[in-house]
């Protein structure tokens, strides 16, 4: 992975401002921050433009963060905080029936991760946000509520949502 | 074709089987290892010259902006200053009208003692009851006032009880005469400053009188002359 190549010495030549330390981070690192912002997004231009935003970020403020082993968890936040800034207008939270938001355990079908990054795709950008946020990324629903403008509960019944929408469109998927 | 011993897997391995089946098992096995995307190859020189801009442009537009900061900061200070002043000023200036409810002040007229022998003249000057001449429009909160009344004056028993001050009418016109000449001339022959005074000779035309004095000759008489 690429912690295991993101050493001390590279994050100093980073914090010095030395371009080729800078491109041989971006080069460890711009899968996944292209992928993260292109799962919230679903929209190529702005997840390039999440992606330059984040790589400018971390290159400016990079000198100020005090836990280096923590620098790709630190790229994640930021791309996932820009990510929902570019997102926030076309996210919309419907508001879901009791029915909707109640997660079925009864599954019977195997699925790969390609199948799944497809329907995750197909979600609507609300539940996609909350469960990119929650599943993948490991946010805890207080600070997803927090940085999409919505309530812990409203957070966690669009997880379940998007898990039964999970659910459905991998069944369509298998049989298509 | 030799047949080799077969093995029987543990009795949960069915279940086992089923749960990792359930969905958020399949979940947690694949989400860490989703497709990744690899973004254009462009996406470098783009970021790289949106360092470069970032670059240059502090070096002077961090002073402007300071410099902006600050003149804003003057210039907004000044205008408050001025503001403040001019608030004052229409302040102490303006007279807003506030209605005063006369029903609220009580002036309780002071007892002033009546004998005309005492005080003739002060009598005109006697406070009587308070009337405001004009209601304005002024409103204040109507306060219930103290009743307010004057010390009573009480005059003794005293030789001064029966001072009496003559009223003397002096015509206005009257030009008081004097006993004193003066003449001055700038001749050489006569005295530059003559003076010329006849005391002694008119002494009914002084018109030394009496203008205060006790009706009793058992009491002071008080005398005051010109």
């Amino acid at each position: 992975m690429e912690k295991e190549r993101i050493d001390y010495n590279l994050i100093e030549a980073v914090i010095a401002q030395d371009r080729k330390a800078q491109f041989q981070l971006f080069e460890l690192t711009k899968k996944m921050v292209y992928s993260l912002a292109f799962r919230i997004l679903n929209d190529e231009d702005t997840a390039h433009d999440v992606l330059q935003d984040t790589f400018v970020k971390v290159f400016q403020e990079i000198k100020n963060l005090k836990h280096p082993e923590a620098l790709v968890s630190w790229m994640k936040t930021i791309t996932a905080r820009k990510a929902v800034e570019k997102a926030k207008k076309q996210i919309v939270f419907e508001k879901l029936s009791s029915a909707e938001d109640q997660c079925e355990d009864h599954f019977e079908a195997w699925f790969d991760a390609e199948l799944l990054d497809q329907a995750i795709r197909s979600l609507p950008p609300g539940s996609r946000a909350v469960f990119m946020l929650v599943e993948v990324e490991g946010y805890p629903h207080q600070e997803v509520g927090k940085m999409l403008g919505i309530s812990e509960s409203t957070s966690k019944s669009q997880l379940n949502y998007a898990k039964n929408l999970l659910k459905t469109r991998i069944k369509t998927l298998l049989q298509a | 074709m030799k047949k080799l011993p077969e093995h029987s897997p543990k009795a949960s391995a069915w279940e086992d089987l089923l749960k990792k089946g359930t969905f958020q098992s399949q979940l947690d096995n694949h989400l860490p290892t989703l497709p990744q995307f690899a973004p254009q190859d462009a996406a470098w020189e783009k970021i790289t010259t949106e360092l470069d801009r970032k670059k240059v442009i502090p070096l002077w537009i961090r002073w402007s902006a300071a410099a902006a900061v600050i003149a804003i900061l003057l210039f907004s200070l000044f205008s408050i200053n001025r503001t403040e002043e001019k608030i004052q000023d229409a302040e102490l200036l303006t007279e807003n009208p506030v209605e005063i409810d006369n029903s609220a002040v009580e002036v309780v007229p002071s007892e002033v003692p009546t004998s005309k022998e005492t005080f003739t003249s002060s009598a005109e000057n006697a406070p009587g009851k308070f009337s405001p001449k004009k209601k304005t429009k002024r409103s204040i909160e109507i306060i219930e006032a103290p009743k307010m009344t004057l010390p009573e004056l009480e005059l003794s028993q005293s030789k001064n009880q029966s001072l009496i001050i003559p009223e003397t009418k002096v015509p206005e016109a009257k030009i008081q005469e004097t006993l004193h000449q003066v003449s001055i001339s700038w001749s050489k022959i006569k005295p530059g400053l003559q003076i010329k005074t006849s005391f002694g000779r008119m002494e009914s035309g002084l018109g030394q009188k009496p203008q205060a004095s006790s009706n009793e000759n058992s009491q002071i008489t008080l005398e005051i002359n010109n």
